[in-house]
């Protein structure tokens, strides 16, 4: 079983150290061609790589929330009010 | 600038540069601030900011233009407020906006993971910090937050993998995400 998984790792071309490395620009969107596919493709088959992934795209979203959809109208009322108050900036 | 933008008024700028960016600047003000009446407030400051600034702005990434405004801005507001009033640990932590069917114990976890990222974010350094506003917050490409930054695209790449490693670390130590497996 392992030495299936092994070459089927090096079919993919991409080692878990590799995949460990690229993973966060791949998150990004900063991984392009043969690369990102090799890196898709390993995810998808590696568990524990796959388990690593998807820790950083959680920790990607729980950096950047999305704010209440009432604070963002708020604030752009309020920057209507900034045009409508001062004409000339 | 380029032609378009010299005709238009400071006005019609203020409305095709700035106001697109409310949600974003909003979501920095919050990292930032750790609460999202202060962060409201402070938005509303970096909007005038902006607004009085916007004829001597030269068009190029509004976005990264914004978030430096809203970054000296609250500098600004702290300097005129007691050092005590800086980030605080034990602040309330800001409610998600999902309405979805979900049970308690999810949401428990997710307000308990996404309050732990809030506090390893605002331990990390500041270059950390700064390249994870342009790219997570924001949404900037690397190329773009280098440019910002004035540093190559090799070293915004580093300084977010590094900070977002150390927030994957905090998050294994308080048992909330896996030990990497190497």
């Amino acid at each position: 079983m392992m030495r299936l998984l092994m070459r089927l790792r090096r079919k993919e071309g991409i080692s878990c150290a590799r995949v460990q490395d690229l993973v966060q620009s791949y998150l990004d969107g900063e991984l392009e061609g043969p690369e990102r596919d090799r890196l898709a493709a390993h995810l998808h088959r590696c568990r524990a790589c796959g388990v690593e992934a998807a820790t950083y795209e959680r920790i990607k979203t729980a950096l950047a929330p999305a704010p209440p959809v009432e604070s963002v109208e708020r604030l752009q009322c309020f920057a209507s009010s900034i045009v409508d108050e001062h004409p000339e900036p | 600038m380029d032609d378009r933008q010299l005709t238009l008024t400071g006005e019609a700028r203020f409305a095709y540069y700035v106001v697109p960016e409310i949600e974003v600047m909003l979501r920095v003000a919050r990292s930032i601030t750790g609460d999202l009446v202060d962060a409201e407030d402070l938005v509303q400051d970096a909007l005038v900011r902006a607004f009085r600034s916007i004829d001597s702005f030269d068009g190029r990434h509004p976005r990264a233009w914004l978030l430096t405004i809203v970054r000296n801005t609250h500098i600004n507001r702290n300097r005129r407020r007691r050092p005590t009033l800086l980030d605080d640990p034990n602040a309330p932590e800001v409610e998600g906006s999902d309405g979805a069917s979900r049970s308690v114990e999810d949401d428990y976890v997710d307000r308990t993971f996404d309050a732990a990222v809030e506090a390893s974010l605002r331990s990390l350094s500041d270059d950390g910090r700064k390249v994870i506003e342009l790219v997570d917050l924001a949404g900037t490409t690397y190329a773009e937050a280098a440019e910002v930054l004035q540093i190559p695209v090799g070293t915004v790449m580093s300084r977010l993998h590094r900070a977002r490693h150390k927030v994957r670390e905090d998050l294994r130590h308080s048992g909330l995400a896996p030990r990497r497996f190497r």
